[in-house]
């Protein structure tokens, strides 16, 4: 979650500087911002469940 | 009126992204961080970026749900419920979010003289002009993150697979 907050502080720089510059090219680069945003996001949820899976595993083992 | 508006979004988003870092349950965490979304989806609307913000928002959420889901599935998830605090503060609460809407549109209301469009968005071009941007000048960085989505799909599907 806090990469996903510092991906956020990217994206409303790359918006804060498309509006002041008055380019569109600052929200095409905060479109792919936000896509690997929900990327990491996504791994990093699979990553977590499979060492929640992993430990419950383990605890198991240990019972 | 813009600046306004402007320090209730910044100020929410920030209180949220702190209400994130310090809270100790991941459930809380994620409704903060949809806090966050929404505040920096008003912002983006008010910067010009409707695209963006749409977009930000939908996924955003999607990406919360997904937390949320996870968090619940977690042991302990139910002893924050069933602590008195957990009991009264939704009842107490939702009352006075409701009075607190109620009083922010009230305020905004008679801020904006009712002859008055506010005009969100002022950039000459929206969704027609973003598309032809992203499908003339950025081809290769979006194939090249369509090939970061397929590759997380699969990955994704590989690590949570039963084995």
């Amino acid at each position: 979650m806090c990469v996903e907050l510092m991906l956020n502080a990217v994206m409303l720089t790359f918006i804060a500087f498309s509006h002041a510059l008055r380019q569109m090219d600052g929200q095409v680069l905060a479109l792919f911002t936000l896509i690997v945003a929900a990327v990491q996001c996504v791994v990093g949820l699979a990553i977590l469940i499979e060492i929640y899976r992993k430990r419950e595993a383990l605890s198991r083992q240990d019972r | 009126m813009h600046a306004v508006l402007f320090f209730i979004f910044a100020g929410a988003a920030v209180g949220f992204a702190v209400s994130l870092l310090v809270q100790r349950r991941p459930i809380h965490s994620a409704i903060s961080l949809g806090g966050v979304t929404l505040s920096l989806a008003s912002l983006y609307l008010m910067s010009g970026a409707e695209f963006i913000a749409i977009v930000h928002a939908i996924i955003g959420f999607g990406v919360i749900t997904a937390f949320v889901a996870f968090a619940m599935r977690q042991p302990g998830s139910d002893e924050a419920r069933s602590t008195l605090p957990a009991r009264i503060l939704p009842r107490v609460g939702a009352p006075l979010i409701v009075i607190l809407l109620g009083v922010f549109v009230s305020v905004i209301y008679r801020a904006i003289p009712p002859d008055v469009v506010m005009r969100l968005g002022d950039f000459p071009g929206q969704t027609d002009v973003f598309g032809i941007r992203l499908f003339l000048n950025y081809l290769l960085p979006l194939e090249a993150v369509s090939i970061l989505i397929l590759v997380a799909v699969v990955g994704t599907g590989a690590l949570v697979r039963e084995r």
